[in-house]
């Protein structure tokens, strides 16, 4: 939890200032799922800036209200929360935006949203606002799912119990925001007289109770028929909808097969959605480098530019499609509601090994990147599960090790059929999960920490998804990944360049100048290390520069390896050829079936991303984590990638 | 202890009243914000594979339980 609030504070003050007196916002506060995002997303437009970090659900932003609103009035969206009583960092984070922001302080008013067919369970966090002393408006979101069940919510009456203007939203159609504006802004002009000190309230099981029944009695009483003639119907279409779906999508078997089958479409479309657009970002880029090339008068200066910034610029770009296309992915699935079906069905396998299904998320977008997967890790509200599902997340394949694959499966089946590639790629995935399991039961042992797990996931409704909502939303969660993960990925690709450039930059020969360079002269000093594992130096040099990203590995191996850009192959052809001749200071041939296997392996298991270990480090509060986790995979990638290539060699496969 | 059943063995599509929570606290305050409270109708609509958790309609929503969490309702 304490690390929750200590990294937003660099983000949020890219955020521009309120023009008020105060510094103070508008913050929207209600349960997940209460549509608070959607509301969030009619009132500012694309005018909000997303502070922390990205993730699934602990993201939280701060934007102004759209111009045709009048006045621009400072908003914040905060992480779905079902009291004032936080129970997960999301939750404090929530708690801690609306009492005691490091910026903006404590919030002029909150805007307490709540679902229209979850009405007397929502409003309790609301009666929680007004007890601490907020000024309250009321939001009352999907009421459109009301009507069809000819139910309609008495706004005046609910506005005389709780004593606060009370305002219904159409989610759909964004009905009801226009009028939401204006009572905020009225709310704010009232003289300030009667505002009370505002301090957390700390209620007791009786008065919970009480509470909670009193705001049932209070919700029967508005919920009225919504023409007096016909009598309303005793249920909500919408949940007996989301009961039919649910007997399927959460059926033992078929419920099974679904998720798989929904998980298998996710991956491959985060494959091969993004492969084409890769490729397009690949050449935009080599072309730009070659123009570059053509622009400049040859010498250093075009160098570092194409070789150094242009190709790491790329090493950061080429991963934009993946990570777009996930995000959209877990939100479609998040807003139709799906996404707490797949949790709740994982739930008990993944106890197993000491985590939970609040895991999910965070291990599903590991495939993508690490990054935003450990960001979103603060859902958990175990500090036990949560601190094992960092410690795993760098096992799963992030797509910075796709490339790496697809090379060194492409050099083992040259010549064998093309199934063999794409089936042995399923196996490694599939083999991470596996490794993840055994690594958390491992972890799990040491692990001193003793801390509470639960799950009690409240199911939502299925719902449409909205794509304009959804697909903003995903460009905002990949631009903070850039924000967050680009300059560290570029810095680290511009040492590369910088090792094996230099002292002899001027050299004409490219072959000479790396085998003369930094990087290789270290690499000659350590080759002894790669050798049980089949590598010579030119290996560990790809293996140190596969630290800037893993994928650099790839490109490093280009240069070392002396592929020149005349080839007429495909730079990977080229490359594949290069490394088949390639020899070991033995005079035996370099990349063999054993030592490339051993490879793999390291790459499955080493944690190689420095933009993972600092987050790392944040997010469990203690460099120790962070520095652990490193050392433990990278030594236990290196015991087994030496173990299967000697094993290997043992059994007679070179 | 006494003899009364938890929410965790209530057979499916049996709706019983809770007449009390108990247990680790935490577990019990976020059960009362879920709606989990004296007096109020519950329901086993299903379960998960593998046994758990177990989806539980408790005043209008559908909310999934691990047993451990659903023993803390009493009936």
């Amino acid at each position: 939890m304490r690390t929750s609030l200590s990294e937003s504070s660099a983000a949020q003050k890219a955020v521009p200032a309120a023009k008020t007196e105060t510094n103070s916002v508008v913050a929207l506060v209600g349960s997940p799922n209460s549509g608070k995002t959607t509301l969030f997303n009619w009132l500012t437009g694309a005018r909000f800036k997303t502070v922390n970090y990205p993730g699934s659900t602990v993201d939280y932003s701060v934007g102004r209200t759209q111009a045709r609103y009048g006045e621009a009035i400072a908003v914040m969206d905060t992480p779905g929360t079902y009291s004032l009583d936080p129970k997960s960092p999301d939750e404090e984070v929530t708690f801690k935006a609306i009492f005691d922001h490091k910026e903006f302080g404590t919030a002029r008013l909150v805007v307490s949203v709540v679902d229209a067919t979850l009405l007397g369970r929502q409003l309790y966090i609301t009666r929680q606002l007004l007890e601490s002393g907020f000024r309250v408006v009321l939001a009352v979101t999907m009421s459109d799912l009301l009507s069809e069940s000819g139910r309609k919510i008495d706004r005046e009456s609910l506005s005389r119990y709780l004593g606060i203007p009370v305002v219904l939203i159409d989610g759909r159609l964004g009905g009801g925001i226009n009028e939401l504006v204006e009572v905020i802004r009225a709310e704010l002009s009232r003289s300030s007289d009667d505002v009370r000190e505002v301090r957390p309230v700390r209620w007791d099981d009786a008065k919970v109770e009480s509470e909670l029944k009193k705001l049932d009695l209070i919700a029967s009483q508005v919920l009225v028929s919504d023409t007096p003639s016909v009598a309303p119907k005793t249920f909500l279409l919408v949940r007996e909808r989301t009961k039919k779906w649910d007997r399927i999508l959460l059926h033992p078997v078929a419920g099974l097969v679904i998720f798989f089958a929904v998980m298998s479409a996710l991956f491959g479309s985060i494959f091969w959605l993004a492969a084409p657009v890769m490729d397009w970002v690949d050449q935009a880029l080599s072309w730009l480098a070659e123009a570059v090339v053509n622009a400049v008068p040859e010498g250093l200066l075009a160098q570092f530019l194409s070789d150094g910034v242009i190709a790491s610029v790329a090493a950061v770009a080429v991963f934009i499609p993946q990570i777009f296309i996930l995000f959209v992915g877990i939100n479609l699935l998040e807003d139709s509601g799906y996404l707490a079906r797949a949790a709740t069905l994982i739930d008990r396998p993944l106890s197993l090994v000491g985590l939970g299904g609040r895991s999910f998320v965070p291990i599903l977008s590991g495939y993508a990147c690490a990054v935003p997967a450990m960001l979103s890790a603060r859902s958990i509200n175990s500090r036990r599960e949560r601190w094992l599902t960092l410690f795993i997340l760098p096992l799963m394949s992030c797509s910075a090790r796709l490339p790496v694959y697809a090379l060194l499966l492409t050099f083992v089946f040259f010549d064998g059929a093309s199934w063999a590639a794409g089936f042995t790629l399923a196996a490694i995935y599939l083999g991470t999960i596996v490794l993840g399991a055994i690594a958390a039961s491992l972890a799990g042992r040491f692990l001193q920490l003793e801390d509470r797990s639960f799950f009690m996931l409240e199911l939502p409704v299925y719902r449409m998804p909205r794509l304009k909502v959804v697909l903003r939303q995903a460009l905002t969660r990949t631009m903070n990944y850039v924000k967050r993960a680009g300059p560290a990925i570029f810095t680290f690709a511009l040492i590369v360049w910088v090792a094996t450039t230099f002292p002899n930059y001027d050299l004409e020969d490219k072959t000479e100048r790396l085998d003369s360079s930094y990087a290789a002269q270290v690499g000659k000093y350590i080759e002894p290390v790669f050798e049980p594992m089949g590598g010579d130096w030119r290996t560990g040099v790809g293996l140190i520069s596969a630290f800037a990203a893993r994928e650099v590995f790839v490109s490093s191996l280009a240069v070392l390896m002396q592929v020149t850009d005349e080839d007429e192959d495909s730079l990977q052809a080229s490359l594949i050829e290069k490394m088949r001749d390639a020899k070991a200071p033995n005079g035996m041939p370099l990349f063999t079936t054993a030592s490339v296997v051993g490879l793999i392996l390291y790459f499955m298991i080493a944690l190689q991303c420095l933009s993972t270990v600092t987050v790392a480090a944040k997010e469990a509060g203690s460099w120790r984590f962070a520095i652990v986790q490193l050392v433990v995979f990278n030594i236990v990638a290196y015991a087994l990638a030496v173990g299967v290539v000697q094993g290997l060699r043992a059994l007679g496969i070179a | 202890m006494s003899t009364t059943t938890t929410l965790a063995d209530l057979p499916p599509e049996t709706t019983k009243t809770i007449a009390n929570l108990a247990g680790d606290p935490v577990l019990v305050a976020r059960l009362r914000e879920l709606g989990f409270i004296v007096g109020a109708d519950v329901k086993v609509v299903g379960r998960a594979p593998f046994g758990e958790p177990v989806l539980v309609e408790i005043r209008g929503s559908t909310v999934a339980l691990r047993k451990a969490e659903a023993r803390c309702v009493h009936l």
